[in-house]
């Protein structure tokens, strides 16, 4: 898959509208138009002191009745609701649900990189004993990129189009080890060689628009580890690709993983990559936590119907598949549904729902390893 | 209990946000200004108490008193009335070169999106062309070699505004030619004509009509900007741009003149605009 | 940083093309279309023998052919024509106004540019209530405001009633200009250390390049900030958050240059209004630039100074626009190989 870089063009960014003058006349200003709400990212205030550490933790990650939610038409739903799990030091957790489980959310705000329509309600979330709820600005940009690497979906998209790949990758290590640019190229130049990249030099100079998908994601993963963190938050990272490409990606990121040592939280609605590299499973449904535990136990004997019913469409551990949740009937809650939801959101859904589904979400069954909600689980195997 | 614990970090765009109240008055002020601009235009003695052409050598350059709102200009004539009765033709002449423009323009910015290349060709370098030069020096150019004038102006002013809807309504249409319901009317062979008017329009129209309502605000600017340089209205026809040249010359004694009927301007203007403004949140853009 | 060759000749041939039309029609518009240039020229008390001698002078008789065929020959050589009111060349009266005007727009023009996107930026990443709502505002004022009736006013407020500023002119009436170099006051000044000059002409610049400013900068700032706003959505922007660089270096190194295609387009557009909007200011200045001469050629009806005047400033815009095409390619690398 590296090969040098394409001479044409890879059609994967649009190109910006560009052309000769539209008017005579100057276009119309507003008095009121819709107001782009931007977060300020002011200087960190306040003291140099990091927030508080707690001794020696036994998790890299742990997040606590974690609840977040989205502001819609007014008012704020809740798209998370009272998430709790812990990330153990070099393990990969798979957060696996659909498009709006709030898996991605999830991740996001250990980074607190919400969007500005989003925050934090209630809950906890601690990266290496690191309250990072509470931490200031400047703090945050310490951890970030540094602590926590970030390698987000679509690369294409994600890179900036008028920067160079070397300037990015290097980013990082520029902005926490204050090196300049120039000497941070040899270890971008080794990194993207350990990424499986040929002819680093040419591909420092070179821009998004002219690498492949594949080769543009190998570039983004460099420049999330490059700073050595400590914890990987990927995105699903294979979604955007082809399903060869998609294998090599897992491949280097176990081989990354293992290099390095690195704990990864993996966002997924794709079983094949979490039978392929995940030791753990964590299942979300519209933003509730449905059920924990090892991936080989719950890509074969998972106690929770939802978990079942996205396995029924994946054929066998091994291939690369995406599962396909036409299996299950009914369609997923909406946003408002989902906020107001009191009992269990996967009732309408589910063949073995119970009156008592309605009324009250389940508490936790299982132990530490394998833990589920639901109060009419599949039988145990 | 919600107690928001993170701030919002990340610079990215949400739902956009309407303040309440503000938004609830955008809402009818762009009808009102309308109504209040068609009762000015039509019954100018409305509020203009006085004759704007009866010369009144012995009170020239009064001050603003109750009697002359504006006070008087050199002539002894009523700047307020005069005012009231110039703003008309700012506006109505306005009004004419937009629309004709924007007639002659999507006509043409029809035959290019719709027709064959050569067609689009033809229309498209001929645009070039008049969008080359700086449109006030075009309207300069043309208003000079026809000789000074209000239909001069007319004239000057729409050969330098249609273009832009040429290209507006070119790009359009080449847009929504892709679409399938037209791929479906070309189809079954459908006229060229039909298609334009019955699927097309539909789209077309309320974004033309808000441009039409912010370019009609920067044609006034323009129009008055030509008279200021002598082009445009001649004597005794009041025009506010023609108004505050001559009173260039009374400007130390009688500042009031030059400086007061520049509010009639604005006034039209900012109309133009937060109606345009209205018309395209209407259309269902932001406004640009 | 390489560059397509076929695009940069693909834009000079456009642009040349469109230069011979506008030359073309600038004739056209001179000599074709009015009513009696040859009137106009002998003045409007001539008698009619008059004005056939000024015809025959002036090659006013001759075919239309014939009259285009000289003067595009006289414009190869830089030859623009002669006055009809002063009998003279064209070209000195011409190339004596245009710094002048230049120097009017080339400062108008950078600090629009700069103060508007650095206003843009800044609305854009701060967002606060009311504040837009008061910019938004004022926005529109800016742009519906009359240039030349501001312009009238500036000068009454500032300068007679204040005095704070000149009235007219670009310099006191008392001040020798400085040795012509560029033929920008200011420039000039400075390089030949005339600290006083250098500040009258200052002065005497603050209020039109206001009048000019006012106008634009609120539209220049409202496509910024609209800009810049719709940048910050895009996802390469949480990446780079992502890293934990700080916001300066987001908006500056990041944002910027995505931000800047927009904005260059609405800044090539807006010189061609500058160059409208600065006839209407050097009127009311008295400037001496090429306003004041447009100016005075209308209130004459001297055809070929119109002419002349239309067709430097239209070669003019026609060559800003071609920079701003060719400026693309450099700020975005996605275009570089169209």
């Amino acid at each position: 898959m590296s090969g040098p870089v394409p001479e044409t063009t890879v059609p994967e960014t649009t190109v910006p509208e560009t052309t000769a003058p539209e008017t005579t006349a100057p276009e119309s200003t507003a008095p009121e138009a819709a107001v782009p709400e931007a977060g300020a990212l002011g200087p960190a205030l306040g003291a140099d002191a990091a927030a508080s550490v707690a001794p020696v933790p036994d998790a890299d990650c742990e997040v606590a009745d974690l609840t977040i939610a989205y502001r819609a038409e007014g008012t704020w739903l809740r798209a998370v609701r009272d998430l709790s799990f812990e990330v153990r030091p070099g393990e990969t957790l798979a957060v696996v649900g659909e498009t709006g489980s709030g898996k991605s959310s999830a991740a996001l705000a250990i980074m607190r990189l919400l969007p500005a329509a989003g925050r934090v309600d209630t809950g906890s979330v601690r990266v290496r004993g690191l309250d990072m709820l509470s931490l200031s600005d400047r703090e945050l940009r310490q951890v970030r990129g540094k602590l926590i690497g970030y390698v987000p979906q679509q690369p294409s998209a994600a890179f900036n189009p008028v920067m160079t790949i070397g300037r990015q990758v290097a980013e990082a290590l520029v902005t926490h080890e204050g090196v300049r640019y120039k000497e941070a190229l040899t270890t971008v130049t080794q990194t993207l060689t350990e990424m499986g990249l040929e002819d680093p030099a040419r591909l420092v100079r070179s821009y998004p628009h002219q690498l492949s998908g594949g080769m543009l994601q190998r570039a983004m993963i460099a420049s999330a580890i490059i700073a050595r963190p400590r914890l990987l938050l990927t995105d699903e990272p294979t979604s955007a690709l082809d399903v060869g490409i998609q294998r090599q990606i897992l491949n280097l990121l176990k081989r990354v993983r293992d290099d390095h040592g690195l704990t990864i939280v993996l966002i997924t609605h794709d079983l094949g990559a979490v039978s392929q590299i995940a030791d753990r499973v964590l299942v979300l449904y519209a933003g509730r936590k449905v059920e924990i535990g090892p991936a080989r136990v719950l890509l074969t004997a998972p106690r929770h119907p939802y978990t079942r019913g996205l396995l029924t469409s994946y054929p066998a551990a091994g291939l690369a598949h995406k599962s396909r949740l036409a299996a299950l009937p009914g369609a997923p809650l909406g946003p408002a549904e989902v906020d107001a939801e009191q009992g269990c959101p996967f009732r309408t859904r589910c063949s073995r729902v119970q009156e008592v589904c309605a009324s009250e979400f389940p508490a936790a069954s299982g132990d530490a390893v394998h833990a589920w909600h639901c109060h009419n689980p599949e039988p145990a195997p | 209990m919600t107690a928001t614990l993170a701030q919002p970090v990340s610079p990215e765009v949400a739902v956009p946000v309407r303040r309440g109240r503000v938004a609830a008055v955008s809402r009818w002020w762009p009808a009102a200004l309308v109504v209040i601009w068609v009762i000015l235009i039509v019954f100018p003695q409305v509020l203009a108490r006085q004759n704007p052409y009866t010369i009144h050598p012995a009170q020239a350059l009064l001050p603003p008193s109750a009697a002359h709102w504006f006070g008087t200009d050199e002539a002894g004539r009523d700047v307020f009335a005069r005012c009231v009765y110039g703003i008309r033709y700012s506006v109505g002449i306005s009004v004419a070169v937009v629309f004709i423009a924007a007639a002659i323009g999507s006509v043409l910015g029809g035959l290019a999106g719709l027709g064959n290349k050569l067609a689009d060709n033809l229309v498209m370098r001929t645009t070039d062309v008049f969008l080359a030069f700086p449109y006030m020096i075009l309207a300069i150019a043309i208003a000079a070699a026809e000789g000074p004038g209000l239909t001069t102006v007319l004239i000057a002013l729409t050969a330098v505004w249609w273009p832009s809807y040429a290209r507006l309504v070119r790009g359009q249409i080449l847009a929504l030619r892709e679409l399938p319901f037209v791929e479906g009317a070309r189809a079954v062979n459908t006229p060229l004509r039909q298609i334009f008017v019955r699927h097309m329009l539909p789209h077309l129209a309320p974004q033309l009509y808000a441009r039409i309502a912010i370019d009609i605000g920067y044609a006034i600017l323009a129009l008055t900007g030509l008279s200021f340089l002598g082009l445009g209205a001649q004597p005794p026809t009041p025009e506010l741009g023609a108004i505050i040249a001559d009173a260039r010359n009374y400007t130390l004694q009688a500042w009031w003149y030059a400086t007061l009927p520049g509010l009639f301007i604005l006034a039209a203007v900012v109309s133009a605009i937060v109606i345009g403004n209205r018309l395209e949140r209407a259309a269902g853009g932001t406004p640009a | 940083m390489t560059f397509s060759v076929q695009y940069v000749a693909r834009r000079l041939g456009a642009a040349v093309l469109v230069l011979l039309v506008v030359i073309t029609g600038t004739f056209l518009l001179s000599h074709a279309i009015p009513a009696d240039p040859a009137r106009a020229a002998a003045g409007l008390h001539a008698g009619a023998a008059q004005v056939a001698a000024v015809a025959h002078q002036l090659g006013l008789d001759r075919p239309l052919w014939d009259q285009y065929g000289t003067y595009m020959a006289n414009l190869l050589h830089g030859n623009l024509g002669i006055s009809y009111v002063s009998r003279t060349s064209i070209e000195p009266i011409l190339f004596a106004a245009i710094p002048a005007t230049l120097e009017l727009v080339v400062y108008s023009f950078l600090v629009c540019a700069v103060f508007g996107v650095i206003v843009g930026m800044a609305e854009a990443w701060w967002p606060r209530k009311v504040s837009t709502h008061l910019v938004r505002g004022a926005s529109i004022l800016g742009t519906a405001l009359p240039v030349f009736w501001f312009a009238i006013i500036l000068q009454l407020v500032f300068a007679a009633h204040l005095g704070w500023f000149p009235i007219v002119g670009r310099l006191g009436g008392d001040t020798l200009p400085p040795p012509h170099v560029t033929g920008f006051y200011t420039i000039d000044a400075l390089l030949a250390g005339q600290w006083s000059t250098f500040g009258d002409a200052v002065m005497h610049l603050v209020l039109p390049v206001l009048s000019l400013v006012a106008w634009m900068f609120a539209l220049t700032s409202r496509v910024a900030e609209k800009s810049f706003a719709t940048e910050l959505t895009r996802p390469y922007v949480q990446t780079a958050v992502a890293r934990g660089i700080t916001s300066r270096r987001l908006l500056w190194r990041h944002v910027l240059r995505n931000a800047l295609n927009p904005i260059i387009t609405m800044l090539g557009l807006q010189f061609g209004w500058l160059l409208g909007g600065t006839i209407l200011v050097e009127v009311v200045f008295s400037w001496g630039g090429i306003g004041s001469v447009m100016y005075t050629a209308l209130q004459n009806f001297d055809y070929p100074v119109i002419e002349a005047v239309t067709l430097v400033s239209t070669i003019a815009f026609v060559v800003v626009n071609l920079c701003v095409d060719l400026l693309y390619p450099v700020i975005d690398p996605r275009i570089r190989r169209t």
